[in-house]
């Protein structure tokens, strides 16, 4: 054996598990496709001339690998056939996967997001619930050094943060006095961005960069906070820019090796325990495409269930030029949020949560801004600087309902390594179609109540898809017939097969961002996979 | 006492050390402004006042101000490109004024200079889409320019994103 575990994905779930085995003395291999960027010279906000750079990280985004564009998801709106425009879904090949472009959002889910069956007769229960993973929240937490504040009252209670909350942006002042007129909570995100030095570690900048993944080092993204502690033990062995291609199985069930490829050159690994931590679409590809003849289907589909409760990121937005300069683009870039809605008001809507967003992007960059202000001389100058720092939008995130129909298959045509492409199938239920008119119906009443210049179009992800948070496509519970892997992560059928990311998720979480969620649950997979190997 | 301290230079050593003279001199020439620049022609002219049209100083510099008059015709010598587009912009956006105002573009008030401009750089669908295109990059480069600068940025009130680390270094 190569190793006692092979982890196949470093991000927030592949990342954590990797730490947690480590630390408990095991010999860990970490494959990773992409390479492991360098903070302080990769990143474009190094350099003035940024918004006129390449962003590397949004290179490393684009799907053209993986999914099938030619597939479009017919879906029936109002009577009416019409359909979506190809699945759009934003991740990062790099030593740390999504969390480098991440915002650092770190939520832990409500209790009821855990139970939506029993407590509003739609979706499926967790196999587990909040109390199961409490206790791996605030570990994952601290190793994140997670800023927050307590006295949330849409979620549960719990002890003090690992560093006290940021202190509002002057956008998000602003916005909490007018969600106040509606009796709205606009509350500090809770996020792994610390605002304080800990460990030696450069606390958030506010520089409101994050998505062109931090030059301080300062978010805690898998690659800054968790990475170097796993290397610490020495037990950590990590296979940058190399592709698991397919999973060898063999009659017992197991999963004996695992083929690869790095440049050229292929190559097989084996460890004791393999785990899938690719996230919810790479990981269901990978168990379909290694398929042999006692899983005809693909590994952990004997009851045709991978790729299944295929859920996506339902979001409104709804753009805005504010009445004076708040600096929007100041400040981490998600640090406001209201959960008033995260426990659905009434049957016929999900969870949902409201925010607003100042990204610093190369839209509102000094150079990008002059150049799309139209005109030329005094007035355009005087409009450039009338509308600088004003600019900003706001947005809704619902849970999307799991349905049996959404799923990810296998397309005809492959990669440039000869893997199939997926086809995502997805189309919005009439419940989630309700729930984005009520958030874009929010979000209008909440931008009339905030002193604006102006109020653009709110737009949704009915027909273009925008998905930043995937899962639900190898979801746990306690059967086969309807589930992927048990309530640890092991996959049915396959001793020594786990998956920790947000695949093995059955709902969504009322809109709140998945990261820490994953983290939770790789920490208590990792928990479990090392009893396992240490009995 | 003086003849003691004569060095004769061999031939070859004199060759380097006269062209070491004419080199430095033709340095420390370039280095210092001239009194008097040679004039522009009236095409680079009304390519300066194209600049200054684009941006202007009000509150804050204008390009001329931050010398973007000066990058631009620097460019003309090394980007033959660059310099086929300013001759061409220069010479319809003179024309355009005679037509308008039978004058070149320079002797315009800045509303006339402002109008004319704004005409071209919405006129896409005439036979001026070559006008309008060089326009349309004139004006990008010289916001990239201004815009990217420290004035740019004062005219903005902009912050340089908290801090990043090489900035003052790299940004001067």
């Amino acid at each position: 054996m190569d190793f006692d575990v092979l982890i196949i994905g470093s991000g927030a779930g592949g990342g954590m598990t990797a730490l947690a085995l480590c630390e408990q003395g095991l010999k860990v291999g970490l494959i990773e496709r992409g390479k492991r960027f360098e903070p302080t010279k990769d990143y474009i906000l190094n350099y003035p001339d940024w918004a006129n750079r390449p962003n590397p990280l949004e290179q490393a985004r684009r799907p053209e690998q993986t999914l099938d564009q030619h597939y479009l998801t017919p879906i029936t709106v109002r009577g009416k056939k019409q359909q979506r425009a190809s699945l759009t879904y934003h991740r990062v090949h790099g030593l740390g996967g999504s969390t480098l472009h991440y915002q650092g959002e770190a939520h832990r889910f409500a209790e009821h997001a855990f139970n939506t069956e029993f407590e509003f007769s739609w979706g499926v229960d967790w196999p587990i619930n909040y109390s199961d993973l409490a206790s791996y929240y605030a570990r994952a937490e601290n190793l994140l050094s997670v800023a927050g504040k307590t006295g949330n009252p849409f979620k549960p209670s719990r002890d003090t943060f690992p560093t006290p909350a940021h202190a509002l942006s002057n956008r998000s002042q602003m916005l909490a006095e007018s969600a106040l007129k509606l009796g709205m909570q606009l509350q500090a995100n809770t996020l792994a961005l610390p605002s304080l030095s800990i460990n030696g570690r450069t606390p958030c900048q506010h520089s409101g960069g994050c998505n062109f993944g931090c030059v301080f080092g300062a978010k805690s993204s898998i690659d800054q906070a968790i990475i170097p502690r796993a290397e610490e033990t020495g037990n950590l062995t990590l296979l940058t820019q190399t592709r698991a291609l397919k999973l060898i199985s063999h009659a017992s069930g197991n999963i004996d090796a695992v083929q690869c490829i790095n440049e050229d050159k292929r190559f097989e690994l084996s460890a004791k325990i393999v785990v899938l931590a690719m996230g919810a679409i790479e990981t269901p590809r990978l168990l379909l495409h290694s398929s042999n003849k006692l899983a005809p289907q693909g590994l952990g589909n004997q009851h045709d269930q991978v790729g299944r409760y295929f859920m996506e990121t339902v979001v409104a937005t709804l753009p805005l030029e504010l009445d004076a300069d708040f600096t929007t683009y100041l400040g981490p870039p998600l640090d406001s949020r209201i959960w008033d809605f995260c426990r659905p008001k009434d049957k016929h809507t999900n969870g949902f949560v409201l925010g607003a967003a100042g990204y610093l992007r190369p839209s509102t960059s000094p150079v990008r801004h002059a150049i799309d202000t139209k005109g030329i001389g005094r007035a355009h100058k005087h409009a450039v600087r009338n509308s600088f720092g004003k600019q900003m939008y706001l947005f809704g995130i619902a849970e999307q309902q799991p349905l049996a129909s959404n799923r990810l298959s296998l397309s005809h045509r492959t990669d440039d390594v000869g893997v199939p492409k997926i086809n995502a199938h997805c189309a919005y239920s009439e419940q989630d179609i309700h729930t984005l008119k009520t958030m874009k119906g929010t979000l209008k009443q909440w931008a009339n109540a905030t002193p604006t210049r102006s109020i653009g179009r709110p737009t949704d992800t009915l027909y273009r898809s925008s998905a930043t948070h995937v899962a639900g496509t190898c979801r746990m519970g306690h059967k086969p017939s309807d589930s992927v892997v048990d309530a640890f992560g092991k996959v049915h059928g396959h001793n020594n097969c786990y998956i920790t990311d947000a695949s093995v998720m059955p709902t969504q979480g009322a809109g709140d961002s998945p990261s820490l969620t994953i983290q939770a649950l790789a920490l208590r997979t990792a928990d479990k996979i090392a009893a396992v190997l240490k009995a | 006492m003086s003849s003691k301290n004569h060095i004769k230079l061999s031939p070859r050593r004199q060759f380097l050390l006269g062209s070491a003279v004419v080199i430095g001199a033709t340095w420390a020439y370039r280095q210092f402004p001239r009194d008097k620049p040679a004039p522009l022609s009236p095409i680079l002219n009304t390519a300066v006042q194209i600049t200054d049209t684009l941006i202007p100083a009000d509150q804050s510099a204008g390009a001329l101000d931050i010398g973007l008059d000066k990058r631009m015709l620097a460019r003309l010598e090394d980007d033959l490109a660059w310099r086929e587009m300013i001759y061409r912009l220069g010479d319809a956006v003179n024309k355009q004024a005679w037509q308008d105002h039978k004058q070149l573009l320079f002797a315009l008030n800045i509303d006339q200079r402002e109008a004319l401009l704004t005409t071209l750089l919405n006129d896409e669908r005439s036979e001026n889409t070559q006008t309008h295109d060089d326009l349309l990059r004139l004006r990008s480069t010289m916001m990239v320019w201004y815009y990217r600068a420290p004035a740019g940025h004062q005219s903005l009130q902009y912050t340089l994103p908290a801090h990043y680390p090489a900035y003052p270094k790299k940004f001067t």
